[in-house]
């Protein structure tokens, strides 16, 4: 078991005996990763936090009910993404009406210098149109740097669909950032770069 | 190794999942191909910049509101309702031109069934004349008037009816045909009738 884990059940047990102060040490474990990890999908701070409070709340709630043979960073995500999926299934319903996703358009609107922080922009822009599933997958893979193994036990799919997923989410993502980026010039001496480079 | 084949295997390089015959393999291709090389620089830099993503921070008060909801929750209070979705939700343009249109079309139909005109046009459907039927057949038809037969007589004549009576179809099988087929008993409405086009 290694140090993480090991840290994380000991604070579970103590949660487990109604102790608060270890209850706050999980939080500060994972909240920021949690919020990040949310607001991603999301792409509204007030909300992923709303979502992440509320994860909090289902831990402290169901702390009787946490099984030891799992690592509580795959229970906690594993409900953090459950509600922030039901929370975007329900935006996709009220889609019609609602002003939610055009926050996520606004992100489109980066600074055409394509500095460190326009890049970031593009990318997050670029990630809110995935589909959820390679979203959450490629959020996982390569935002969270999650191995694959526990990427696959967080979403309740076999390894070979994460693995292909998160290929997909990639895919995707290069084919839209590919012509902004080679608008700007950034990325266009890729074909100059040496092999061991990359 | 084909392009194809190369790309395929672009994301697992990435990750460093490729075994190392495969990763020499694609080196090689690489080192050839400049498409691919390009392609790989693409996926090396979106996973670079995935994992150097700003970070957003929590807000300070963070704890604080999870305590408030964990003290509301072991007191059995309600849930403290999460910010009403209709708080950030103003109308898009595609709903308020529905919304627009349906205030438009409903202002229009109370308009018109309450005004006036409404009721003249109701009153007139209901006072139109009484249809008139001449049967007309190639066969005489039991229990016909007098008055009737003449009608079909003349129409079998000359294909005229007077002047109140209209032919609207002739023939079973083909409503349109001149010849009425046997047995056929044609409708006729009146001219004021057929003018109005009211319904027959």
């Amino acid at each position: 078991m290694d140090t993480s884990k090991a840290i994380d059940h000991g604070l579970m047990r103590r949660v487990q005996q109604d102790d608060y102060d270890a209850f706050e040490q999980l939080v500060d474990r994972y909240k920021a990763r949690l919020v990040n990890i949310i607001y991603r999908m999301l792409n509204d701070q007030n909300e992923a936090e709303d979502l992440v409070q509320e994860t909090f709340l289902r831990v402290w709630t169901h702390r009787q009910d946490y099984d030891f043979s799992y690592c509580l960073s795959t229970w906690i995500y594993t409900i953090a993404l459950n509600l922030a999926k039901n929370e975007l299934r329900k935006r996709r319903k009220f889609k019609f009406f609602s002003l939610l996703d055009m926050s996520e358009k606004g992100v489109e609107i980066a600074d055409p210098k394509l500095g460190p922080s326009a890049l970031g922009h593009l990318l997050q822009g670029a990630i809110s149109r995935l589909p959820i599933r390679y979203k959450e997958a490629f959020m996982l893979r390569d935002v969270e740097q999650l191995p694959y193994e526990e990427v696959a036990q967080i979403l309740g799919v076999p390894l070979g669909t994460v693995k292909s997923r998160v290929n997909r989410a990639r895919a995707v993502l290069k084919n839209d950032l590919k012509p902004k980026l080679e608008q700007s010039g950034a990325l266009s001496q890729g074909s100059l770069v040496p092999v061991r480079t990359l | 190794m084909r392009c194809r084949k190369a790309r395929w295997f672009l994301s697992a390089r990435c990750d460093g999942t490729v075994s190392e015959r495969q990763r020499a393999r694609l080196d090689t291709h690489l080192s050839t191909c400049a498409e691919c090389r390009r392609e790989a620089f693409y996926f090396s830099e979106i996973a670079a910049l995935a994992g150097r993503m700003e970070k957003v921070a929590v807000r300070p008060d963070f704890d604080l509101r999870l305590r408030a909801a964990i003290r509301r929750v072991e007191a059995g209070e309600e849930k403290p309702a999460r910010r009403w979705q209709f708080v950030h939700v103003t109308l898009r343009p595609a709903f308020a031109v529905v919304v627009a249109t349906v205030v438009v079309v409903s202002a229009l139909s109370t308009y018109w069934f309450l005004s006036p005109k409404a009721g003249q046009v109701a009153q007139r459907a209901s006072s139109a004349p009484e249809l008139t039927s001449v049967p007309v057949t190639l066969t005489p038809v039991e229990g016909l008037t007098p008055e009737m037969r003449r009608l079909q007589e003349q129409y079998l004549a000359t294909g005229q009816l007077p002047e109140n009576y209209v032919v609207e179809a002739v023939g079973l099988d083909d409503p349109t045909s001149k010849k009425p087929s046997p047995r056929y008993v044609m409708p006729t409405m009146s001219t004021e009738q057929v003018s109005r086009k009211d319904s027959y």
